[in-house]
């Protein structure tokens, strides 16, 4: 204890709080989530090296020694739809797990309770998470994209390359929301269980990385990633691989965040 | 919600009402040909005003019905009738006199200038109509005041008449136990809806006209009227018996506006939504009652879900919405005219409604409130609406500067009846000496007001009045279960009473700005793992307005060796020394830590009560709950003892002492009770001599001198007494 220090501490009322510390506020909570969740390995590589390491070894190795007499049976774009994919795969990622298993936990712990109880400025905590995810995601989605330049697989205009990462990066929203509303529904224990039953299947069943059998096609529909994948490809136009209008599958993915983001607002508020 | 916010949102509500007034007479000029019909036709308006047009009369005549009780029961019968002809007789007949010249001759003139002649035709031919018919008289838009005062007579006859037959008040008895169970429930439309639909669930009326026939061209009363806005303001004074019904309502506000909405999407498509005049609005294929009965049950279902959205969303005092609050009832009276000018002079305009309607919206608010704030507000018109005057001068003085700071220091203003505060008392040199005493006793910093919380059948709190006061520390003592960690919880919002108040800053918990000024250790020991110390306490402190710097932080709370650790690195005694850098790391003003020394070993106990007596000296305040009355005795200025969610004792720590300590004599004596009641040592004496019981807190002098003064006294026991077994049971568990 050191009475120099003690003496310059008056403890009274400060008075409205400026408008820059609540900003500043927003900030701190946004920067401290990130370096958390930096810390974890369990969500660190998983999330942000596992796509672009995977996308390089099925869209670029792998596909790459594929014989080259198929090559012109393929359809043009083909690359890119590959990277889309994992692009996809990068931005669904950080905002199911960091949102929905981060958030039970703290349910669970009691970190969210103490939360509602210090002064956060509205929904400072919930901005911290999102801008979180956002992060992870545009690092993953981009180092997909860096991978596939390196490797000479972008086959679209550098306009149309920037507006799939842009789609993919801003489609981790929804993804957040999902997230949101698994973690204020489901407990710390059973909240990983129920964001994979969202992660995985979804994944596999809606194209992102072979296109898909005929019957199973129609199907790909209720998975929102590929909500994503669509509204992404054809944002870059990329039409032979665009079968529905970006602008359904847009508002297929803004529908889903605001669904998703009433449902658990509304949950948070009663249970905490 | 307390009392006070109840009519908060309730004033605000009825302001929102009569606001959206103005938003629907301005919609007019562009679907329909009155007040004129306007180049630009708009089927967006016309959806605007058939949103607003079904719930905003019955809104506000339901409000009214609660406020009139609310003046009855505040003022008594002669009160209610003064207050009532003063505010809404005397508006009637001079704003008529005024008004009504002035709308009518802005209608006349936009018609003649905008409507086709077959229209025009129409209209007088309908105009020469009405006035042969007997009691034909325009009341223009003052109608609702007409029909308010035919509302407050019709009560007060029947008041009467039930005081004489059922002075037991049977009657109401038996409404208030049937309109319980019905709001509860999302039936009730269909119930309050019956006497509209008797009235008008035949009559196409309801389908040309579009809703409930405005009452505005006859003195006779009208019978749709009646039933409509009638059950609406009985239903407001019912309401009123059993206030906390209103929670019904808040709590349902989704539901019953989504449900409004979906009959509103109904009752639109049945007649087709179109602008236009009398053709569009027929019901092709549908009859009048389909219609009828959505746009009844709608009506009420929009009511419930705007008056339960205000209560949900308006409960806090807020200077603004006070302010439009104040102005509503004078907007409303006066825009009829402007709006009507406004439309019929840019009818012919070619511009579209997009750019007309905001304008003719925006010309007549700022016209408005303009002329509230200097003609009304403070005039005698101010004062014959509103029932106060605000001084003008009132804003540039400087306001009594409590605690928490100028805008603080307003007192929110009580809101007890309609149209504003009617009884709120003038600046007067008995009140001013008043607010001078009420300053002098500062705000407590947190209170709990008679604050009630169930866990399902569990009590955790019963009643609870606790608070606390500028400058002391007050410790909360009781076992396990007695409500320490729920009182806290209701202090800092985390829960909410059932019943009663919990204020933090004078302001309601779950303030934010109320918070900033608060700092908090919890029970549970949690901390973001991932965080290392350091950033742990720059995180918390970006919270608050002028916090301590991370290492004063440090410094004071002798956390310095753990800055670099990381949260999940920490012992359970370190946690809790982390979890109280993070509760002052603030500078906050008041302080609350729960168990802060549970799991600390003597020496971070010592260095936590020293840094505790460092904040209290520099000006902090602290509510601690503990288990120890040691720990009270070291800290503690009052101490509140809890067992079973009530406080059982409070007050210095040697006055619990003292309480703790007293025992309870019991015996058969032939000594007068009344003289050993005199000893000294004996608190207390009762019964008779078979059987006497003696309060000591001298049980041992006592005693000998029982058995000294009276050899054949028989059946002694001593035993512990009231509060001492609350702290048996406290001791035992702290063991």
């Amino acid at each position: 204890m050191n009475a120099t220090v003690a003496t310059q501490l008056v403890f009274r009322s400060a008075g409205p709080m400026p408008m820059s510390r609540i900003l500043r506020a927003y900030v701190e909570a946004a920067k401290y989530e990130f370096l958390g969740a930096l810390r974890v390995p369990a969500f660190t590589l998983p999330f942000l090296f596992m796509p672009c390491a995977l996308y390089l070894l099925f869209g670029v190795l792998i596909s790459g020694a594929a014989p080259a007499a198929n090559a012109d049976s393929l359809p043009a774009n083909i690359s890119v739809y590959m990277m889309s994919g994992w692009c996809a795969m990068a931005a669904m990622g950080p905002g199911i797990f960091g949102f929905g298993v981060a958030l039970a936990m703290e349910r669970d712990g009691g970190l969210l309770k103490l939360k509602r109880a210090l002064p956060l400025p509205a929904g400072a905590a919930l901005f911290a998470k999102m801008a979180m995810a956002m992060l992870f995601a545009a690092l993953a989605v981009s180092s997909v994209a860096v991978a596939a330049l390196a490797a000479g697989k972008v086959t679209i205009g550098f306009g149309s390359l920037l507006a799939l990462v842009g789609v993919m990066i801003f489609g981790s929203l929804p993804f957040c929301a999902i997230g949101l509303l698994i973690g204020a529904y489901f407990s710390g224990n059973a909240s990983p269980a129920i964001a994979n039953l969202v992660y995985l299947p979804g994944m596999w069943l809606s194209g992102l990385f072979f296109p898909l059998p005929e019957s199973m096609r129609p199907w790909a529909v209720i998975w929102p990633v590929f909500h994503l994948n669509q509204t992404a490809l054809g944002a870059a136009g990329v039409k032979e691989f665009s079968f529905v209008s970006p602008l359904w599958t847009g508002a297929v993915l803004v529908a889903i965040t605001v669904l998703c983001t009433g449902l658990a607002l509304r949950r948070l508020a009663r249970v905490g | 919600m307390s009392s006070q916010q109840r009519l908060h949102a309730l004033d605000a509500v009825r302001a929102f009402a009569l606001l959206a007034g103005i938003v629907l007479h301005a919609t007019m000029s562009f679907f329909l040909p009155i007040p004129a019909q306007d180049v630009s036709q708009s089927t967006v308006l016309a959806t605007v005003f058939s949103l607003i047009h079904p719930w905003r009369m019955t809104t506000f005549f339901l409000i009214a019905g609660l406020f009139a009780r609310l003046v009855i029961e505040k003022r008594g019968t002669r009160g209610f009738v003064s207050d009532r002809a003063k505010r809404i007789v005397v508006p009637l007949v001079v704003g008529w006199v005024i008004l009504a010249p002035l709308t009518i001759g802005a209608l006349i003139w936009g018609v003649a200038r905008t409507a086709d002649p077959a229209a025009r035709e129409a209209m007088s031919a309908a105009v020469a109509a009405g006035t042969g018919t007997v009691g034909a008289f325009p009341l223009v838009h003052l109608w609702f005041l007409y029909y308010l005062v035919i509302f407050y007579v019709l009560l007060l006859a029947v008041r009467a008449a039930f005081s004489m037959l059922d002075s037991a008040g049977r009657v109401s008895g038996v409404v208030d136990k049937i309109v319980r169970p019905l709001l509860g429930s999302y039936v009730a439309p269909f119930v309050l809806g019956l006497p509209l639909f008797a009235v008008m669930g035949f009559d196409p009326r309801i389908v040309l006209m579009g809703g409930i026939p405005t009452p505005d061209s006859s003195l006779i009363p009208q019978l749709p009227a009646l039933a409509g806005f009638g059950t609406a303001f009985a239903l407001g004074w019912f309401v009123h018996r059993q206030l906390d019904l209103l929670g019904q309502w808040r709590k349902r506000w989704i539901g019953h506006l989504v449900i409004g909405l979906a009959l509103f999407a109904a009752y639109s498509y049945l007649p087709g939504l179109k602008p236009g005049t009398t053709a569009a609005w027929l019901p092709a294929e549908w009859g009048t009652t389909p219609f009828a009965v959505c746009y009844i049950l709608g009506i009420w279902y929009l009511s419930f879900g705007v008056i339960g959205a205000a209560l949900k969303l308006c409960a806090n005092e807020s200077p603004a919405r006070r302010y439009l609050a104040d102005s509503s009832y004078w907007m409303y009276l006066a825009h009829l005219p402007i709006v009507f000018f406004l439309a019929a002079a840019l009818a012919k305009v070619p511009l579209h409604w997009a750019i007309k309607f905001p304008l003719i919206l925006g010309i007549t608010i700022g016209v408005l409130l303009a002329s509230y704030h200097y003609l009304v507000r403070p005039t005698w018109i101010g004062e014959i609406l509103n029932g106060r005057r605000y001084p003008r001068a009132r804003a540039a003085s400087p306001q009594p500067n409590g605690p928490t700071g100028p805008k603080r220091g307003l007192k929110p203003r009580a809101v007890d009846g309609e149209f504003g505060a009617a009884s709120q008392p003038q600046p007067s040199d008995a009140t001013t000496a008043a607010a001078a005493a009420a300053l002098a006793a500062e705000p407590p910093l947190a209170e709990l007001v008679r604050a009630t919380k169930r866990y399902g059948t569990t009590v955790a709190l019963a009643g609870l009045d606790l608070e606390v006061r500028r400058g002391e520390v007050l410790a909360v003592l009781g076992p396990n279960g007695a409500g320490k960690s729920t009182a806290i919880s209701l202090w800092l919002g985390l829960l909410q009473p059932d019943q009663g108040e919990a204020r933090l800053m004078s302001r309601s918990p779950l303030d934010v700005e109320a918070r900033r000024e608060v700092g908090l250790m919890l029970q549970e020991v949690v901390l973001q793992p991932t965080m290392r110390v350091r950033e742990l306490i720059a995180l918390t402190a970006s919270y608050y307005p002028s916090p301590l710097t991370v290492a004063q932080t440090l410094e004071l709370t002798g956390t310095k060796e753990l800055a670099d650790k990381l949260a999940s690195k920490l012992s359970a005694g370190q946690k809790r020394q982390v979890q109280f850098a993070l509760a002052i790391c603030g500078r906050p003003r008041l302080l609350f830590l729960d168990e802060p020394t549970v799991g600390l070993d003597v020496q971070a106990r010592e260095t936590m009560w020293r840094t505790m007596r460092e904040l209290i000296a520099q000006g902090c305040s602290i509510v601690l709950t503990t288990h120890y009355l040691e720990e009270a005795e070291a800290l503690a200025d009052r101490v509140a003892v809890l067992a079973r969610g009530e406080l059982i004792a409070l007050g210095t720590v040697d006055d619990v002492r003292s309480i703790v300590s007293r025992k309870k004599i019991t015996c058969s004596s032939a000594l007068p009770v009344g003289a050993v009641r005199a000893w000294p040592g004996v608190v207390d004496a009762t019964g008779d001599h078979h059987r006497m019981q003696i309060t000591t807190a001298d049980a041992e002098a006592v005693v000998r001198r029982l058995l000294a003064s009276d050899q054949n006294l028989r059946n002694l026991e001593i035993k512990q007494a009231g509060l001492a077994e609350a702290f048996a049971e406290l001791t035992k568990e702290a063991a």
